[in-house]
């Protein structure tokens, strides 16, 4: 599936260079998702983070010429919105809160659902973006990259630039605190049910 | 997930995978991609094609003719340029001991040329012209970069 999936993407990138400029419109329909989320996972921001995946597919789209297409398009793709955000990050002089994980097209998504469903969906989301969130930035986007993207530790090593060992270690490392965090809120979780029936 | 004491790391890892996958992630905001195709589609009317102004090939033939230029002036008009008096004497100390040795009389060819006011005044223009067309350069693309982040989004 995965070399399928590459192998259209590839067909697209040739529509584009030949100067097929909606082509590229399958590319980011593909892809803006996980750019978009990586980003907000980065940025913490909703606007900066549209912004910088925004900026991202355009660099995408004004360099395509110079990417090889030996390798897989989706991860030179993850390394320029990478480097998008760390670059951000760089430029930001002061540290932003946490973000709420609250967002309107979720909020539009729960009159599709049943109402319990969705609350229990959104409960185990808000724990896990918010245990995701008080990870490092780095720790943060080989998290999203393995779980999410499914991509190999070579591939991560290629988007984030860091040797394949340390990302074996800060993925182990970034897993455990994670993991921990989890439980612990859900540990919490099941003691405040537990008050309420008392 | 199941919570476990001393967990192996592969089980761990299958809990956080089955709850990532259940549990999705950020979708990108409604209109993403026609915003995008309308920014592109935009950057191509107005003609503005990201390529530097000199490419690889300007700057090897620059650097050709830049070094032809200073073969010629050395070898084929070796009186041109004034000289210092430093440079002079720098020169001369060279070229007495040694008037036999061929890359010493190079080195006092050249040692003369650069010595030339004229010369070293080009010299200076290019690397200012050049400085100058970096700066500006980084410059424009910055005000590109912030024309598009400070767009309202949709």
């Amino acid at each position: 599936m995965g070399r399928e999936r590459n192998r259209e993407d590839l067909q697209w990138v040739q529509a584009v260079l030949q100067g097929d400029t909606n082509a590229f419109g399958h590319l980011a329909d593909r892809y803006k998702d996980f750019v978009y989320a990586l980003s907000f996972s980065l940025l913490k921001q909703r606007e900066e983070a549209e912004e910088a995946a925004q900026d991202a597919f355009l660099k995408a789209f004004r360099y395509l010429s110079r990417f090889r297409q030996d390798a897989k398009f989706s991860t030179w793709l993850y390394r320029i919105a990478y480097n998008e955000c760390i670059t951000r990050l760089r430029k930001r002089k002061t540290v932003l809160p946490v973000a709420d994980g609250w967002d309107e097209q979720r909020l539009a998504e729960k009159t599709e659902q049943d109402e319990m469903t969705w609350h229990q969906r959104e409960q185990r989301y808000q724990q896990l973006h918010g245990a995701i969130r008080e990870l490092s930035e780095t720790d943060r986007a080989i998290v999203m990259l393995y779980y999410f993207e499914k991509l190999s530790v070579d591939e991560i090593s290629a988007v984030t630039g860091l040797g394949i060992s340390n990302v074996k270690t800060k993925l182990f490392r970034a897993r455990k605190k994670l993991y921990d965090k989890l439980m612990r809120l859900k540990g919490e979780a099941v003691s405040r049910k537990g008050e309420n029936k008392k | 997930m199941k919570h476990q004491e001393n967990i192996p790391e592969t089980m761990m890892d299958e809990q956080l995978a089955g709850l990532f996958t259940s549990v999705g992630t950020e979708r990108a905001p409604a209109g993403f991609t026609q915003y995008l195709m309308q920014k592109i589609e935009q950057e191509k009317a107005s003609g503005f094609v990201y390529k530097p102004v000199i490419s690889k090939a300007a700057w090897v033939a620059i650097g050709v003719i830049i070094a032809a230029v200073i073969l010629v002036s050395v070898f084929a008009f070796p009186d041109a340029g004034s000289t210092s008096s430093l440079m002079q004497k720098l020169t001369g100390n060279f070229s007495f001991p040694l008037s036999g040795g061929s890359l010493f009389h190079i080195q006092n060819r050249l040692l003369q040329f650069f010595s030339g006011s004229n010369v070293l005044l080009s010299v200076l223009a290019v690397a200012v012209v050049l400085g100058w067309h970096y700066l500006f350069m980084q410059s424009r693309s910055i005000v590109k970069q912030n024309r598009f982040s400070g767009m309202p989004l949709f």
